[in-house]
């Protein structure tokens, strides 16, 4: 029941929304064989767009990332957009999102390993790279002692569901891929 | 289980946290709580797959409703404080429906005009895909309310059993939207596997039976079930007047709510304020003109969840004006005259309606008949008293003690004799009776019965 309409932009300044999901439970092979590409990277740019679907009511929200690196699975170098829903545009205007990573996965200048798959509608007709189960996309990276890249696992139903090296995941990754354009 | 907090997006103020909360079990609070005016839901059924509006049969615990509304419904009141009516409507937990046992009560609210805004409460299809993510929920983090979306290229199955075949991309419907309605309570994602509010799924099967790590995060955040707080038991109705049995009603000022009929309104329930209680147990209201099958809740005064019952179903097609009797019998062969009396529902969408005759001589032929006007004309042994256009129902005989009886069926009544809601119709008993000679056939008395939907 409604609700403070009129209050609804001071709501979300001063309060904020939040958007949770429920996502695709994979295993890096499944996870390979849906995507179009994996990207390991930096991220360099963040933006957050509104769009309308049903006219005359609250927008939705999206964010796009920018990664700058190589893919895990032919090791070429990729300059990529990948999106999700939620995020905020200014102030004023967004709606959080449990799904999608947290702030700090999503920092400029984070090093992340990023599955996506083009969407040409990922809802109100926004076309995007869809960063694949949106934050069961998304792994945070980190260099160990001895200068091995790890990536972070993030539990049981994720494609990387425990911490291990980027290498093993690209062989692989590359080993799934290969097995799947047989 | 969660041992490190998870900071999460800090808000564009640059001043609302929103933080993950650990916990001794692996359920996490987003940090907001609905408040008792914000336990509305309503769907929007845009869903677009045929297999998820492919479930026709209806269920009395939700009455009025099939398909994606009906799954989603169920999905909901999972949550709920106590078994939703009987508990019964979902196969694998019979008798179980309502399983949170916290001062949390969800109010089913009917059919939403469209997605509508954040806020709004509703649930609804999203047209686009977003990879692996198969339903999200917006909420505002003050609990002032939330949209959920399904995610329109998987497939939403409706059907009441979960025991239909694994399909890539197919989900059970009811159980992503108590997945997703865990969301709009305040729960995060569960680190526990079994949890329904755990974040990755195949097919949301498993979604659908809160689980007990569920159980302890909706009471931590409502607070485990009051022993004071009121609760519906049983509802019962005479014509119009709905009688709510339950216990720990206030002595005055009870609120009832019902689900809204027209799938017009914002969310609001529609409200009979000001209702004194017999003893705590007892409610006696009207049932307003706007309000629909759906829920009823008890709201006992200002204050939280512990102030509002369970919900509890209610068909106000039930509730039609009562049955009248018309003209007088006159006497046969056998006594003081025979009698025509109306058995079940005056539902025309129930069914179930039976015409009863008593007083008859025994084993005599008589047939039902009725019309839509009253007449008072001597005719034969007895008096005509239903006018207009007479539909005839088929031949009847009555049994040793005098009895007969006739089942209507709404779907294959006489031409132009449909029955229809909101239409009146008057029956009588025409029979024979050789025994008492003149004309040898008599009439009963006669009824007037309003039909509702």
């Amino acid at each position: 029941m409604l609700r403070h309409k009129s209050f609804l932009p001071v709501a979300i300044l001063s309060l904020g929304a939040i958007a949770t999901a429920s996502i695709e439970r994979l295993t890096l092979e499944q996870m390979i064989a849906r995507v179009d590409n994996a990207v390991y990277g930096e991220i360099i740019g963040r933006d957050v767009s509104g769009v309308v679907v049903e006219e005359g009511s609250d927008e939705l929200f999206f964010t796009t990332l920018t990664i700058q690196g190589r893919s895990i699975l032919n090791g070429e170098p990729v300059t990529v957009m990948v999106s999700y829903p939620g995020g905020f545009v200014d102030d004023e205007r967004g709606v959080f999102n449990s799904e999608a990573p947290s702030a700090d996965d999503v920092r400029v200048g984070n090093r992340v390993l990023a599955f996506y798959k083009w969407s040409d509608n990922m809802g109100g007709g926004f076309a995007s790279n869809a960063l694949y189960a949106s934050h069961g996309g998304l792994f945070r990276t980190f260099t160990d002692k001895k200068g091995r890249i790890l990536v972070q696992g993030r539990g049981e139903g994720y494609a990387v569901s425990r911490n291990r090296s980027l290498t093993d995941i690209e062989k692989d990754a590359r080993k799934y891929e290969q097995e799947q354009r047989r | 289980m969660r041992l490190s907090p998870l900071l999460l997006p800090v808000a564009a103020s640059g001043a609302a946290l929103w933080l993950m909360l650990p916990s001794a079990d692996a359920w996490v609070e987003t940090g907001w709580s609905l408040g008792p005016e914000q336990r509305d839901f309503r769907v929007y059924n845009n869903f677009s797959d045929p297999i998820a509006n492919d479930n026709r049969e209806p269920h009395t615990s939700f009455p009025g409703h099939t398909g994606a509304v009906l799954a989603i419904w169920k999905g909901c009141v999972e949550w709920g404080s106590a078994p939703h009516g009987d508990g019964e409507g979902d196969p694998d937990q019979p008798g179980g429906l309502g399983s949170g046992e916290a001062n949390f009560d969800p109010s089913f609210q009917g059919l939403a005009p469209g997605s509508g805004d954040i806020g709004d409460n509703t649930l609804s299809e999203l047209a686009g895909c977003s990879g692996g993510t198969y339903a999200f929920c917006e909420s505002f983090v003050d609990g002032s309310g939330w949209r959920i979306w399904f995610y329109e290229c998987w497939l939403w199955e409706d059907s009441a059993t979960t025991d239909w075949l694994p399909e890539v991309g197919k989900f059970d419907l009811q159980g992503m939207a108590a997945h997703e309605y865990g969301h709009a309570l305040g729960l995060g994602h569960s680190a526990d596997p079994n949890a329904t509010m755990y974040a990755s799924t195949s097919d949301a099967k498993g979604y659908r039976t809160i689980e007990r790590d569920d159980v302890a995060g909706v009471q931590a955040i409502y607070g485990t079930r009051s022993p004071w707080k009121p609760r519906i038991e049983k509802v019962s109705i005479n014509a119009t007047t709905l009688t709510i049995s339950g216990e720990f009603f206030a002595p005055t000022g009870n609120e009832v709510w019902f689900t809204r009929g027209s799938g017009t309104g914002d969310g609001t329930p529609v409200m009979v304020t000001d209702v004194p209680s017999a003893n705590g147990d007892q409610l006696i209201v009207g049932v307003p003109p706007e309000a629909g099958p759906g829920d009823i809740l008890v709201r006992v005064g200002p204050g939280g969840g512990e102030r509002l019952s369970n919900a509890f179903p209610f068909d106000t097609r039930l509730a039609c004006d009562p049955i009248v009797t018309i003209c007088e019998t006159t006497p046969n062969s056998v006594g003081s005259g025979a009698q025509i009396r109306f058995s079940g529902s005056q539902s025309v969408s129930a069914n179930s309606a039976t015409l009863l005759g008593g007083g008859l001589p025994p084993h005599q032929f008589g047939l039902f008949f009725y019309g839509p006007s009253t007449t008072h004309i001597p005719v034969g042994n007895g008096i005509l008293c239903v006018g207009g256009h007479l539909f005839r129902l088929p031949v009847v005989q009555a049994d040793s003690g005098g009895m007969v009886g006739y089942s209507l069926n709404f779907d294959s009544l006489p031409g132009g004799g449909a029955i229809g809601s909101g239409s009146l119709f008057y029956f009588q008993l025409w029979y024979r009776d050789p025994i008492a000679g003149g004309a040898q056939f008599n009439f009963s008395d006669a009824i007037g019965v309003p039909f509702c939907d």
